[in-house]
């Protein structure tokens, strides 16, 4: 697969998650775990990947749980006043919002930030989500997908509904009337065309479902790859699936997840590594990850064998169901035991994790940039801010003289910086 | 005597930041934050279900998130329409809002109206959620949100290290809120906001919202008619505290008010159609003006503050010109009502939205004194 065109680079978001995507890095000495209630431990991160000349900054978000998080577009709203050129890509899940507020919400962000709003469509993953909005049940993944594909088609309208300029008049256009199966929106929606037109789509499941959806109307994919055969033959997947909606290959950016260690020396890179390993709580860790099993792997030793055949089925979960398929496929391949399986979940959470010098990993980056496995990564830092600054001040120079990234901002919108056309108004004045 | 001895009494000011740009949101801010204005309320598109020509409205939480990192004092306030969002989300982007700001995040609530309900629509009938449109629903909304703030002790958070443990489970609860309109399990997933409760701004309308604010209201903002109309509401309003088992000064009231500033010789054509030029009234648009030269619309500002009517103003600059409006307002009518010793002079030394309200920090309602 040729895919070197002259020109093409690495695109590079940083995935900014709590004290870091190490599920130890919190208890890291050097570590004030409270500043991630404060705005000036995002703002500092915000601009060393501004700095790096990174594309975007990427914040999940979730509906549920005991977990402290700040909500994804406050907190984009307030860093887009601290950062100029950065993209800004918010989670927001479409099970229990609304269309016109989501839209409303992007168009803000895309307003107040110059057009570098981008959106990370998830349908959500856990069926307690339900309670916290008054309903009974969380719907099965199939639904949620149909749910969330309908949704962005009701956002495009909206966003469709905006002129040029100005905010349309209730005499003017009849645009912006979003009906599908599910959702009646009349619109239009009460703000000026977003200067990206549309933020940049972001799709982060990588089940069938999630890939079929990404294939139809992403802009980008993140996605969760332990190894380079894995993501390649996501990668093949997925753009093979974009002749059938009509799309080429450079409309829909791949960005595997990357989790990096990076140093000097692989040996101080390799102590870090184990510097936070061995901050895992084994207890939390094997209770969280036995929710994958029909077992409690704490009553197995932990030098022992992962014991595969009590792993649940993708029909028993209902959600992450990709991430499921790629534990057991690596557990097994890697013949783990459970102390092994443990760590390597706890840096990213079943991503990629590559531990090793700036030189070594920009190798890697480049062999899965030119194989057809990544138009880009997701990198995630797996402590903050150490983990992101050395890689802004060790990979991304390397990168650099490689010709694989920029040297200097090019582009007005996150979504001309990524390559990507500006979506056509379907006016219907 | 209604309110006190009134030399001593606080005045309040909020200001509106609507229709307008970003870059002119941010002008407004900064100019309402020099003039030690208190608050800034960005409502939610009061024309939801009819898009004004020119005037964008900014989605209320993501425009204060920026503010809040353009400013550093001034209370940030959100418009929600109860009927047509969640409890839920609202309460974590006001609790993110208030942690980002230090404390000064604020919400107004309003039901919405039945109008907008087109963009919100459902085909699936499953999907219907049971929602009101009057003020009860409103209510229940900021109840739900108050305890999903309390699902988390204050000192929930320990992040101890050596134990591995980051927050103590004893310390955050499910809180299984059910109403007629809402229901929501919780915990939030964000610890308690820095105010405890971000503060709840009431409009008052209709004999509904009257009551509703009596119960969840830090402030209320009324549209009087006349001073007397204004001092007979209030009245009202503190009884109805009262009889709610709260105390009147829990209850902040602001009166709305649109400045036209009038300067020598410069009467302009609206003030003479309004009528209103030296004096209050109300417009045909329902707002309460003030047009005047500076000195005229403080001693305007003086004579409603004096009565003990109210503790303030909400000062909703006219649409057309906010920003020249607002700046005047801003810039000449502030500094003359601090001459007379009517308004702070210095910023508070907290940057609560509450504390600077002088209202209290509510204790957690979950918090059973053992």
């Amino acid at each position: 697969m040729q895919l070197n065109e002259d020109n093409r680079q690495i695109r590079l978001n940083v995935f900014i998650h709590g004290t870091g995507h190490h599920e130890a890095a919190w208890r890291h000495p050097d570590m004030q775990p409270r500043q991630t209630l404060d705005i000036s431990y995002y703002r500092h991160l915000a601009q060393v990947a501004e700095r790096g000349l990174m594309d975007s900054i990427f914040v999940s978000d979730a509906y549920f749980g005991k977990i402290n998080k700040l909500e994804a577009t406050t907190l984009l709203g307030a860093l887009s006043a601290a950062t100029s050129h950065i993209g800004l890509i918010a989670t927001v899940g479409t099970t229990y919002y609304e269309p016109y507020h989501l839209a409303r919400q992007a168009a803000t962000l895309d307003h107040i930030s110059g057009g570098r709003a981008g959106w990370n469509i998830v349908t959500g993953s856990a069926d307690e989500t339900a309670f916290n909005f008054g309903r009974a049940a969380h719907p099965e993944h199939a639904q949620r997908y149909q749910l969330a594909k309908e949704f962005v088609e009701v956002a495009k309208q909206l966003w469709d509904s905006c002129v040029e300029g100005v905010a349309v008049n209730d005499a003017g256009s009849t645009n912006g009337v979003g009906s599908t199966r599910h959702y009646e929106v009349k619109g239009p929606l009460d703000a000026p065309r977003l200067p990206q037109g549309y933020p940049v789509l972001v799709q982060a499941g990588s089940s069938e479902s999630g890939k079929a959806m990404g294939a139809e109307m992403a802009d980008v994919i993140f996605t969760a790859q332990q190894t380079f055969e894995a993501a390649r033959a996501f990668y093949t997947d997925v753009k093979g699936r974009l002749p059938a909606y009509g799309r080429k290959a450079g409309e829909l950016l791949i960005m595997p997840g990357l989790c990096p260690i990076v140093a000097d020396t692989l040996g101080e890179a390799r102590e870090l590594e184990e510097e936070l390993n061995q901050l895992v709580h084994m207890e939390d860790a094997l209770r969280r990850l036995s929710r994958r099993f029909a077992a409690d792997l704490s009553s197995y030793p932990l030098d022992g064998p992962v014991p595969l055949h009590l792993a649940k089925s993708l029909g028993e979960i209902n959600s992450l169901k990709s991430r499921q398929s790629l534990l057991l496929e690596l557990i097994e391949e890697e013949q783990m035991t459970i102390r092994q399986f443990v760590h390597r979940f706890a840096n990213g959470r079943g991503h990629y994790a590559f531990t090793g010098t700036a030189v070594q990993l920009a190798d890697e980056m480049e062999k899965w940039f030119h194989s057809g496995a990544a138009d880009g990564f997701n990198v995630m830092p797996q402590i903050f801010p150490s983990g992101l600054e050395a890689f802004v001040e060790k990979v991304i120079p390397e990168l650099q003289n490689r010709g694989l990234f920029r040297t200097a901002y090019e582009g007005a919108s996150l979504r001309e910086r990524l390559g990507l056309k500006a979506p056509a108004q379907h006016c219907k004045v | 005597m209604m309110g006190g001895k009134s030399s001593n009494r606080q005045l309040y000011m909020s200001a509106a930041v609507d229709g307008l740009n970003y870059q002119q949101c941010v002008q407004l801010a900064e100019m309402a934050e020099r003039a030690l204005l208190h608050a800034l309320i960005a409502p939610e598109s009061s024309r939801l279900e009819k898009p004004a020509p020119s005037s964008p409205v900014l989605e209320p939480f993501t425009l204060l998130a920026a503010l809040s990192a353009s400013t550093s004092t001034i209370g940030l306030i959100a418009e929600v329409h109860s009927a047509f969002y969640e409890p839920f989300h609202a309460a974590r982007k006001l609790a993110a809002l208030d942690y980002m700001s230090s404390g000064r995040a604020g919400c107004l609530t309003l039901p919405g109206q039945e109008a907008a309900a087109a963009n919100f629509g459902r085909v699936s009938k499953e999907q219907l959620r049971p929602h009101g449109y009057e003020a009860s629903a409103a209510v229940e909304f900021a109840e739900a949100m108050q305890q999903l703030w309390d699902s988390w002790d204050d000192d929930a958070l320990i992040y101890d290290k050596q134990a591995g443990m980051q927050f103590d489970e004893a310390k955050v609860r499910e809180v299984n809120y059910t109403g007629r309109y809402y229901s929501t399990r919780g915990p939030l997933n964000i610890a308690r906001p820095p105010q405890g409760h971000p503060p709840i701004v009431v409009p008052i309308r209709t004999q509904d919202d009257k009551l509703a604010a009596a119960r969840v209201a830090d402030v209320m903002i009324i549209e009087p008619n006349s001073l007397e109309e204004a001092i007979e509401l209030s009245l009202e309003l503190r009884e109805l505290l009262r009889q709610q088992g709260r105390q009147p000064e829990q209850g902040r009231i602001l009166a709305s008010l649109t400045p036209i500033a009038v300067t020598a010789g410069s009467i302009s054509e609206v003030d003479l159609r309004l009528g209103t030029v030296g004096g209050g009234g109300k417009t045909a648009r329902g707002r309460l003006c003030c047009a005047g030269t500076a000195e005229e619309i403080a001693d305007w500002i003086q004579l409603w503050h004096h009565s003990g009517a109210v503790d303030g103003f909400h000062i909703q600059p006219p649409l057309q010109a906010a920003l020249d409006s607002f700046g005047y307002f801003a810039e000449q009518v502030i500094p003359e009502l601090q001459r007379r010793g009517m308004f702070r002079q210095t910023g508070s030394s907290s940057t609560s939205l509450r504390e600077q309200l002088g209202l209290s920090r509510p204790i957690n309602q979950f918090h059973v004194i053992r």
